[in-house]
């Protein structure tokens, strides 16, 4: 036996649909039966809408500007074809994208949200130094200029401590002084001597010649440093300057000059490379990887990024960090990408941003440049950079493409990616969108037509065909089944406008259903009524006769519409034109048998009874008289 | 992350299914009151309205569907009484409590060549042209064609599916046709042990009937529910089974493997994933449009959400309650994610420092959906 109720309670019903989830669920009593109280709602139904990054309006804005940085740079990479981008090109990208990242922080700065300023600042952070990695340094070449520029980018304050102080600069009290002595350390851990010697002339309160002398000493060894550039310089001359600079530092700490500076002396030392005042430093410096760029600067500035790994290793221990996993999430992305290992980089950058973004827009330079594109992951074999960055597109595109007003943005991505891929995303997606105006429909139309769409072309026109129908916009529903290019509902939409008995059609569309492939019988009836009306308009009563029994005689005109066509028949009255005797006939013929009397009235269908009978009569006097004429010459 | 609202649907009893249209701009709610219920969102402020309400069948509706708007705003519906009807929306005055309104719902058909009650009913993908197909309690799957699509009233029965055991659910494969023939999943609810409880057919094109293809030997537990997911570049199908647990299973039509004699496609099915997160029997599933997330509900309350990589490692991502809360959420939203830190300026001094202070997170070690 059958049971009508089924075992629902406790159930959640769902349903996924383009925008998010429907759930109905019963709420649960523990007093009840099993039987529901009929009487009362029980049942709750929610609607969840997806929620998308997007819809924060400086995040969309960050979107956009992205993705035309990757179009451009897709466009660049298409026209190199099978050669990789250069890497001068790729580093300009990858600078690009973190312009617009730093913009996104300023905007939420602005906007006082230090929680996405804080995320958005340290994916900046971590792609400035995968970029480093795996895009801008030379494995041949120093790293240290691409490190100091990083560490100074992100932890310089000089500016901003200055500024407070520029007012004291010349009378400062100790506790300002202690300040500015802060500033010119942090500047010479990051090897900025040069800008840290500008502000040691400010450094001698009490005006003592020979402070004044000490500070001339060291400013000139902080100038003197030598910085290497990679386009500048060759690595053995720039190791052999940079011996020689050390050699005059060790001779002036050999001479004293700083002796009883304390602060001069640290300075001095730090210059040298000396362990115990790096192990001082350790207090004012705040991370592993500044204390590291520090003593690159100092100790290895030729070493290369291969070596970093090695270095930080090192480092951390003195940090304190003898556990990895006691790690930032952050820093060990940037250990990762010391290995080069840029399939764990993408990996954890995912793990720790749910989002692919980064993963997306990194994975693309590093693959555009070639470089790294075919390393695979340590444990996964299937696993490449470019692989992955069809998967991160695809899932980014895929997003965006769900989205109300990024959609086209999401297109541009998914068109990227190899053999089509991305095609049947746009395709799905393009269909589910809900055009609310013509406007918003012909823009569809025309990304679907871009990729040759004709299925979901003729489904999109034929469903706005059947949505301006239900509106009452027949003339609108017309154009839209003809783009449809769809018989049966171009039919059905005619038999409709038909039926209203005016045939009152915009002279415009009667001239597209001219143009249009002849789909229905009803738009050749049309067309024909349409240069009927037209020879009316002109008053060219004979050629509008000979179409009107074209018409008859071809029995286009739908039994619906003969009484009202029947009426243009009194139009016909004029004196000084007969038509044809078979056309009067074909009229008479088609009043007869085609009209009701009832429908026309009687009056009327004695009228246009008498006006064709009238016009044959005129007809055979003056065929008569004609004859008469001949007879008589 | 979603936004959750409530809507008061004024059902007398238990609803029981739900469905979006093709947009997700309308639903429509089946219930044990014999009644449907259409709701339409306002685009301006995103609350949801009840535009019709209409007394559908003579017993518990136990499913609704809806046809591509293409066909026009179609919707089906199936019950205890044994019917399945099909309704049109129409432009005219209103009947039933809906005098008034520039549109309401019209009957087309009523489909009564079931004994039992009609227990799941769908519309076919829309390459196929107007058709449903309606399983049974009595074991039959029932496949309908409206031939003209301007006609809805009629409508002919093309094929009667025996599938010997009682039938629960029922899905159509959205896959484009140019590589596969029309297929559809069955769903048993039967409680015998050890016996297959879903089974696969297609449309064989020689014989001109439906054949099954495939009897999934791992679903043995009645089946209460199943959806294929949309193929989107896919080589295989993947089927979420919805059953003593959620199963995902990919099939993988074998080439070059037709059987020569019938011409019907070999299927190797493989069990992708098997979650027991519900702890209990599993109701529903559905997925998104893109066939990359799939939906879950359970007898434990709550809805799971599951995305797989390309690998096919298969996490869930989001657990919600009944009542669309979050219980866990199990990867970082994008919003904030492990990167997201305190400011902090380290030298003590004006907090408009440049620079942020990446503070500690407590991170935990999990795998990315990904990899």
């Amino acid at each position: 036996m059958e049971v009508e109720t089924k075992s629902n309670y406790g159930k959640v019903i769902l349903d996924y649909g383009p925008s998010g989830l429907v759930i109905a669920s019963v709420n649960k009593d523990s007093n009840s039966t099993a039987s529901v109280n009929k009487d009362s709602n029980s049942t709750e139904l929610r609607v969840l809408h997806a929620l998308h990054l997007a819809d924060n309006p400086f995040i969309k804005h960050f979107m956009i500007s992205s993705s035309e940085i990757f179009c451009k740079l897709q466009e660049e990479a298409n026209k190199l074809f099978p050669n990789t981008v250069p890497q001068s090109t790729v580093a300009s990208y990858s600078r690009k994208y973190r312009g617009i990242l730093r913009e996104l922080v300023a905007s939420f700065e602005e906007a006082r949200d230090s929680s996405s300023a804080s995320l958005y600042y340290n994916l900046e952070f971590v792609w400035h130094f995968c970029e480093i990695m795996f895009i801008s340094s030379n494995p041949e070449l120093p790293v240290l200029p691409y490190y100091s520029e990083w560490i100074h980018l992100n932890f310089d304050d000089s500016k901003v401590v200055v500024s407070h102080l520029e007012d004291e600069l010349s009378e400062m009290d100790s506790e300002n002084a202690k300040k500015m002595w802060g500033v010119i350390f942090k500047l010479v851990f990051h090897g900025k001597t040069k800008e840290a010697a500008s502000y040691l002339s400010h450094m001698n309160p009490t005006n003592s010649p020979v402070v004044e002398e000490q500070i001339a000493s060291m400013s000139e060894l902080m100038r003197k440093r030598p910085v290497y550039h990679p386009t500048l310089h060759s690595v053995t001359n720039y190791e052999r300057a940079w011996s020689a600079w050390k050699e005059e530092v060790e001779l002036r700490m050999s001479h004293r000059i700083f002796f009883g500076h304390e602060e001069l002396l640290f300075i001095c030392k730090i210059m040298l490379g000396d362990d115990a005042a790096f192990e001082n430093a350790k207090d004012k410096i705040d991370s592993w990887y500044e204390y590291l760029g520090m003593t690159l600067t100092y100790k290895y500035p030729t070493a290369r990024p291969g070596s970093l790994k090695g270095h930080a290793k090192l480092v951390i221990e003195e940090f304190g960090f003898h556990d990895p996993a006691n790690m930032v999430p952050m820093e060990r992305v940037l250990l990762e990408a010391m290995d080069y290992n840029i399939v764990s980089v993408l990996r954890d950058m995912q793990l720790h941003w749910n989002y692919p973004w980064f993963t997306l827009h990194f994975a693309d330079l590093v693959y555009c440049n070639g470089r790294f594109s075919s390393l695979k992951d340590i444990e996964l074999e299937s696993s490449s950079v470019g692989l992955l960055r069809d998967e991160f597109i695809l899932d980014h595109g895929t997003t965006l493409m769900q989205h109300a007003t990024m959609w086209q943005v999401g297109v541009r991505y998914l068109e990227s990616i190899p053999d089509r891929g991305g095609w049947p995303v746009i395709k799905e997606c393009i269909q589910r969108k809900k055009a609310l105006t013509d406007f918003d429909t012909h823009k569809i139309i025309s990304v679907a037509e871009r990729f040759g769409f004709s299925g979901e072309i003729h489904g999109i026109c034929r469903e706005r065909a059947l949505m301006k129908l239900k509106q009452g916009q027949k003339q609108d529903a017309l154009l839209w089944s003809i783009k449809a290019g769809d018989g049966p509902l171009t039919t059905h939409i005619l038999d409709i406008l038909l039926v209203d008995g005016t045939c009152d059609i915009e002279q415009s569309l009667l001239e597209s259903l001219r143009n249009a492939l002849p789909c229905a019988d009803r738009l050749l009836f049309l067309t024909g009524f349409c240069d009927f009306r037209k020879m009316m308009d002109r008053k060219d009563l004979r050629g509008a006769v000979s179409q009107l029994c074209h018409l008859i005689k071809e029995n286009l005109i739908p039994t619906r519409m003969a009484d009202k066509i029947a009426l243009n028949i009194q139009h016909f009255k004029d004196r000084n034109t007969t038509f044809e005797d078979w056309q009067v006939s074909t009229l008479m013929e088609f009043l007869h048998t085609r009209v009701n009397p009832s429908e026309v009235g009687d009056d009327m269908f004695q009228k246009l009874n008498s006006v064709l009978l009238c016009n044959r009569a005129e007809g055979i006097v003056k065929s008569l008289n004609s004859a008469k004429i001949k007879l008589v010459k | 992350m979603f936004v959750a609202r409530s809507i008061k649907t004024d059902h007398k009893d238990l609803i029981h299914d739900v469905a979006y249209d093709f947009y997700g701009t309308r639903m429509a709610t089946c219930s044990s009151d014999q009644t449907v219920r259409i709701w339409e969102i306002e685009s301006s402020t995103g609350n949801w309205h009840c535009t019709a309400s209409w007394k559908a069948h003579s017993g518990s509706v136990w499913k609704v569907t809806w046809a591509n708007p293409e066909f026009g705003q179609v919707i089906s519906t199936c019950s205890f009484d044994r019917t399945a009807a099909v309704w049109e929306e129409v432009v005219g005055e209103g009947g039933g409590g809906d005098r008034g309104s520039a549109t309401h719902w019209v009957k087309r058909t009523t489909l009564v060549d079931s004994r039992t009650s009609v227990t799941d009913v769908k519309f076919a993908p829309k390459y196929l042209g107007l058709i449903l197909a309606t399983c049974s309690a009595d074991g039959f799957v029932r496949i309908y064609e409206a031939p003209d699509v301007m006609n809805l009233t009629q409508w002919s029965l093309q094929h009667e599916i025996s599938v010997k055991v009682s039938c629960s659910c029922i899905a159509w494969n959205p896959t484009y046709p140019r590589h596969y023939a029309p297929m559809i999943a069955v769903g048993s609810d039967d409680t015998t042990l050890d016996t297959p409880k879903v089974m696969i057919y297609e449309l064989n094109e020689n014989l001109r009937r439906w054949t099954k293809i495939e009897s999934l030997q791992d679903i043995t537990e009645p089946v209460n529910d199943l959806a294929f997911a949309p193929n989107l570049g896919r080589s295989h199908h993947m089927l979420g089974i919805a059953t003593k647990d959620l199963k995902i299973i990919a099939l993988e039509p074998l080439k070059e493997q037709e059987d020569n004699m019938t011409g019907s496609t070999k299927l190797n099915s493989r069990t992708v994933a098997q979650c027991t997160d519900h702890n209990s029997t599993v109701w529903r599933v559905a997925w998104n449009v893109t066939g990359t997330i799939l939906a879950s509900s359970g007898d434990d309350g709550c809805v799971r959400l599951w995305k797989g990589n390309y690998l096919g490692n298969w996490k869930c991502i989001s657990t919600m309650r009944g009542d669309g809360t979050h219980a866990v959420i199990e990867a970082a939203p994008a919003s904030t994610g492990s990167f997201g830190a305190n400011p902090a300026n380290p030298s003590g001094g004006p907090t408009s420092s440049r620079y942020l202070k990446l503070a500690a997170a407590a991170s935990q070690t999990k795998d990315v959906v990904w990899h």
